[in-house]
């Protein structure tokens, strides 16, 4: 899956949990600075990244994930890893 | 004479109130199991057969040599063997005279009464071992004593068993002079307050219907009401109260609105309006304001209850919630009769009552069952209700926590898995 596409789909599961426009969300957006999640809207993420990408991600890990770009760059991981397994 | 009391195979049918604390530590009336062993037995030395990954925790409550010890199959006198879910019920000398051994209807075993000898020739590598050996060997005897085998044992014993360890251990005790406007109904034979307790006027005690007893440091608000059978532990708080007959609470609870029926380990709260009937609750559970529970269903069949992952008839009618130690819910959260509740869940309330069975270490949240925020952010939470009562979460049960998150983690996944399943339907 190319980078852009997963960047539009992560887009649209952020503005969709955390009730921003997707034209508000930048790569750089940081969750809880930029756009105001709670730390129960983590799970909600988590759990919207999980289901669009047919994926799953470690919550340690993904606590780590502060921002828009990172949220990309560690789903395109976990695809990469869950399709070599 | 020596005791050892040992958890069996089937300590899991016990779970999630068994996760972090052996079957003895299980509270039923006004004392746990252990307690009750120690109360019945003062002069015998207590050895402990627990779970090897209880084994440090169990270790810092009792001492190591009390736990585990590979000289409790060696006894140099008699041995009375003791499943960790009996409770005794006859007096003493009962337990102490013939070899025997007793068993429950279903051939569950109860206790032995072991010679050192007998013990020697069996040469048992375990507990479980020698009172398998016991039953093959022994002459068995009838008894009426009990075995807590299921969630809802304990509380369905609850009130009866309060009366007895009223008569056995507190009776009536007057260690202070109420303050005129406290209101008691029945007969002080059924009364025992401690010293320091704070009584507050319009508070009422009724003892008509069974014995009340209240520990040193609590403090009953106004407009508190109790009704016997009832056991209020050290230093609980009851807050505009209305504890129902066959409630044991605490020590350290804070605790309001109406219980009945129901046990609450020491350190959990609920604090406001809101019911819990013929509940379990394990410790430094938080449930939110109006947390309600069922314990009866609407066309008053019995009730049954997730052990294992599958649903078990508990052949009662009046069954409700049984929620994991650390558990939190929030304001408004409504639990389906026979819920079953892991550790260190964090339930939102939904659109509607929650599922019976949420597995440990879940979020329900949405109305969905999530995989929460991983296992550092739950020990975060627990220290820090922890440091809010100067109780430190010990190295011991941060291992035996991680211990249940690998051995639960399968069915938290099960349980996620099939509610987004469900939802994408």
């Amino acid at each position: 899956m190319e980078r852009d596409e997963i960047m539009d789909r992560v887009c649209d599961v952020v503005s969709a949990v955390l009730g921003v426009n997707v034209g508000d969300i930048t790569p750089q957006s940081r969750f809880v600075e930029d756009l105001g999640a709670e730390s129960i809207q983590s799970i909600e993420l988590v759990a919207g990244f999980e289901e669009e990408f047919e994926i799953e991600m470690d919550e340690e890990a993904a606590l780590q994930v502060k921002s828009v770009d990172d949220a990309v760059d560690f789903i395109a991981d976990v695809i990469t890893e869950q399709q070599d397994e | 004479m020596k005791i050892l009391m040992f958890e069996d195979e089937h300590v899991d049918r016990l779970y999630p109130l068994t996760y972090l604390r052996p079957v003895f530590e299980l509270r039923c009336g006004a004392l746990s199991l252990r307690r009750k062993v120690e109360a019945k037995f003062p002069d015998c030395q207590l050895q402990f057969e627990t779970r090897p990954t209880l084994q440090r925790v169990a270790a810092e409550s009792y001492g190591a040599e009390a736990v585990n010890n590979p000289r409790r199959l060696q006894p140099d006198e008699d041995l009375l063997l003791i499943g960790a879910g009996t409770i005794l019920t006859s007096p003493a000398a009962s337990y102490t005279g013939a070899e025997a051994v007793a068993t429950t209807r279903d051939g569950d075993f109860l206790w032995a009464h072991l010679k050192a000898d007998t013990v020697r020739q069996i040469q048992p590598r375990s507990a479980g071992e020698l009172a398998a050996e016991a039953i093959r060997r022994l002459p068995s005897t009838n008894t009426d004593d009990l075995l807590v085998a299921y969630p809802w044992d304990p509380v369905k014993w609850n009130a009866s068993q309060i009366v007895a360890d009223f008569k056995a251990v507190y009776g009536q005790r007057m260690e202070m002079e109420l303050s005129e406007g406290v209101a008691v109904l029945g007969p002080d034979s059924n009364l025992h307050v401690a010293e320091g307790v704070e009584l507050q006027p319009l508070s009422l005690i009724d003892c008509r219907e069974g014995p009340v007893i209240i520990e040193p440091g609590c403090v009953v608000s106004a407009h508190t009401s109790i009704q016997g059978p009832a056991y209020i532990g050290a230093g609980t708080k009851l807050c505009e109260a209305r504890i129902r007959e066959g409630a044991s609470i605490g020590p350290v609870c804070r605790v309001g609105g109406e219980v009945e029926e129901s046990i609450i380990h020491s350190h959990s709260n609920k604090y406001h309006t809101g019911f819990l009937g013929h509940s379990y609750v394990a410790e430094w559970v938080n449930l939110g304001a109006l947390t309600t529970n069922s314990d009866l269903k609407n066309d008053y069949g019995a009730v049954s209850v997730y052990v294992g992952g599958r649903p078990v008839n508990t052949g009662s009618m009046k069954v409700g919630a049984f929620i994991g130690d650390h558990t939190k819910t929030s304001i408004g959260t409504l639990l389906n009769t026979g819920s079953m509740i892991g550790i260190m869940c964090n339930l939102v309330a939904g659109q509607s009552v929650l599922p019976k069975s949420i597995p440990s270490f879940c979020w329900y949240l949405n109305n969905r069952i999530s995989k929460g925020l991983g296992l550092d952010y739950a020990l975060k939470t627990a220290r820090a209700a922890m440091a809010r009562r100067d109780v430190k979460l010990t190295d011991a049960m941060i291992e035996l926590i991680k211990n249940t998150e690998e051995l639960t983690r399968g069915r938290k996944m099960e349980a996620v898995r099939r509610d987004r399943k469900k939802a994408l339907r």
